[in-house]
C-alpha cells in the first residue's frame, strides 16, 4: 500500500500513519491476513524514527486491527476485515442530515462523540 | 524489422569467464579421463539408478564425447546470453554462473565416476554415484560464485533527462515523505508449499521404513526444492526516495533501480510462457529482465544504458506513477 506522510501537517506522524492504515482496511485494499512492511524498512523509506512507525503499529493494535508478532510483523487481523457497509450507510445519513440542518461539521462530530461515550 | 539490442559492457570478462574457463575445465577433465582410459572397465558405468546402482553403460570414448558435446552446447549458449543479452549485470552473471556451474558438475560427475571404476572388470559393481555426485555440484556452486562474483557489475548511470511528460504522476505536496510497499506471491502459493511438504515427508517416510532409498532420495529433493520455492516465490517491491527495490523473503537477492537511472516507468501485461518463457528471475530474447511471479499487470522500468526491468506486481498504476513522480523529483534536487 501507499503510505504518505506531510511532516507539515499539524496531525502528528504516527497518527497521519495509523489513519492511513485504517482507511486502507475500511476500503478493503487492506485484507486478513495482509502483512504491513517491518517497521524498521517503513520508518527507512519514509525517513522517520522507527518510534513513530512503533507507535503507529501499536496504537491499530490496540484497536485490534493488526496483530504484532515476534518474527512475522504486522498482520492484519480477521476482525479488521468485517463488513462495515450498515454502519457506512448509517454515517451517510447523518451526513446528509447535518447538511440538511446546515449544521457545522464540528457540531455533528461533538454529537457522534457523545453518541460514542 | 531489426531489433536494436542495448549495448552490453564488459564483453572481454564475459567471454573469459562464462566461455573460455568452462571450455579449460573440461579439457582438464578430457585429460584426466584420458589418463585413467587403460585402468577403465569397458563398457563403462555411465548412468546409476535412483536406488544407487549402475543402469547404463557405454564405452568410455563415446561418453567422453558426449560430455564434451553438451558442455561445448551449453557454454556457448550461456556466453551468447551473457555477450548479446547481457546489458544488465544480472543477465552477465547468471550467464557466468551456469555455464561454469554446467562444465565443472558434469565434468566433476564423470571423472568422479571413472575414478571410482578404477580397476574393475566388470562396470556393474561401481559403486554409488552419491559421492562424487555431491563433491562435483557442491565444487561447481562454489567455482560459479566465484566466477560470478568477477564478473563487474553495472555503473551507476545517472540522468538528468526529465521524465516524459506524458507519463503518469501521482499528485504529492511538496513536503509529502511517501513509501510505496507490496508483496506478490503465485496463486496458491500455501497449497503449493503444503502438497510439497507433505509429499516429500511422505516419500521420506516411506524411506525410512526402508520400503527403497528411491523414496528417501525423491523426498530430500522434494523437501529441497520446496524449501527453495517458499524462500524465493513471494517478493516485496519498495517504491521511495531511494528508487525501486524488489527482494524474496531473504535480503538477497534482490534487484535495485535508483530514482536517477529511472528515465520513465509505465504499466504493462505480462504473460509468463510468451514473454519470458516461464517465471521467477528472468531474461527475454531482448534482454529485459523481469520478475515473473504471476501473469498480469507490472510495473516496466525504463531504466539508462537501455535496460529495461519488469515486475509483476498488483497496482502497478499507483507504483508506476510514484516512481515517475519521485524521480522527477530527484532531477530537481
Amino acid at each position: 500500500m501507499l503510505f504518505r506522510i506531510d511532516p507539515s501537517a499539524n496531525e502528528p506522524l504516527f497518527a497521519q500513519l495509523a489513519a492511513q492504515v485504517r482507511a486502507a482496511v475500511a476500503d478493503g485494499s487492506l485484507r486478513h491476513g495482509e502483512r504491513l512492511p517491518a517497521a524498521r524498512d517503513l520508518a527507512g523509506s519514509l525517513e522517520i524514527n522507527l518510534h513513530t512507525v512503533l507507535r503507529a503499529y501499536q496504537d491499530l493494535r490496540d484497536e485490534g486491527l493488526i496483530e504484532l508478532r515476534r518474527g512475522r510483523g504486522a498482520v492484519i487481523t480477521a476482525r479488521a476485515g468485517q463488513d462495515l457497509a450498515v454502519l457506512r450507510q448509517a454515517l451517510a445519513a447523518v451526513a446528509a442530515e447535518s447538511r440538511r440542518l446546515e449544521l457545522a461539521d464540528e457540531t455533528t462530530i461533538a454529537l457522534l462523540k457523545e453518541a460514542l461515550r | 524489422m531489426t531489433i536494436t539490442l542495448p549495448p552490453v559492457p564488459h564483453r572481454g570478462r564475459l567471454t573469459v569467464l562464462a566461455l573460455i574457463l568452462p571450455l579449460a575445465v573440461l579439457v582438464v577433465a578430457l585429460g584426466v579421463a584420458i589418463a585413467l582410459l587403460p585402468q577403465l572397465p569397458n563398457p563403462v558405468a555411465t548412468h546409476w539408478g535412483p536406488s544407487g546402482t549402475p543402469d547404463g553403460f557405454g564405452s568410455p570414448i563415446e561418453t567422453l564425447v558426449m560430455l564434451t558435446v553438451i558442455v561445448v552446447a551449453f557454454s556457448v549458449g550461456m556466453w551468447a546470453l551473457g555477450f548479446f543479452l547481457g546489458s544488465s549485470a544480472s543477465t552477465r552473471r547468471l550467464s557466468v554462473f551456469f555455464a561454469l556451474w554446467f562444465a565443472a558438475a558434469l565434468s566433476g560427475l564423470l571423472v568422479g565416476s571413472l575414478v571410482m571404476q578404477r580397476g574393475l572388470s566388470d562396470a556393474s559393481q561401481a559403486p554409488g554415484i552419491g559421492l562424487p555426485l555431491g563433491l562435483s555440484f557442491g565444487f561447481a556452486t562454489v567455482l560459479g560464485a566465484l566466477a560470478a562474483a568477477l564478473m563487474p557489475g553495472d555503473a551507476h548511470q545517472p540522468t538528468t533527462t526529465p521524465v516524459p511528460a506524458d507519463a503518469e504522476r501521482l499528485p504529492l505536496g511538496p513536503g509529502e515523505q511517501v513509501a510505496w510497499v507490496r508483496t506478490v506471491e503465485p496463486p496458491h502459493l500455501t497449497w503449493l508449499i503444503g502438497g510439497g511438504a507433505v509429499l516429500a515427508m511422505a516419500a521420506i517416510g516411506l524411506g525410512l521404513l526402508g520400503a527403497t532409498t528411491v523414496g528417501f532420495t525423491f523426498g530430500i529433493t522434494m523437501a529441497l526444492l520446496t524449501l527453495a520455492f517458499s524462500l524465493f516465490s513471494r517478493w516485496t517491491v519498495t517504491i521511495d526516495r531511494e528508487g525501486l527495490r524488489a527482494h524474496t523473503v531473504l535480503p538477497r537477492p534482490r534487484t535495485v533501480v535508483p530514482l536517477d537511472e529511472v528515465e520513465s516507468a509505465e504499466v504493462a501485461e505480462v504473460r509468463p510462457l510468451p514473454d519470458f518463457g516461464g517465471w521467477g528471475y528472468r531474461i527475454d530474447s531482448t534482454g529485459r529482465v523481469g520478475i515473473v511471479v504471476r501473469a498480469g499487470e507490472a510495473i516496466l522500468i525504463h531504466r539508462t544504458g537501455g535496460r529495461q526491468l519488469l515486475v509483476t506486481v498488483d497496482d502497478a498504476t499507483t507504483g508506476a506513477a510514484l516512481l515517475n513522480t519521485l524521480a522527477d523529483r530527484a532531477r530537481m534536487r
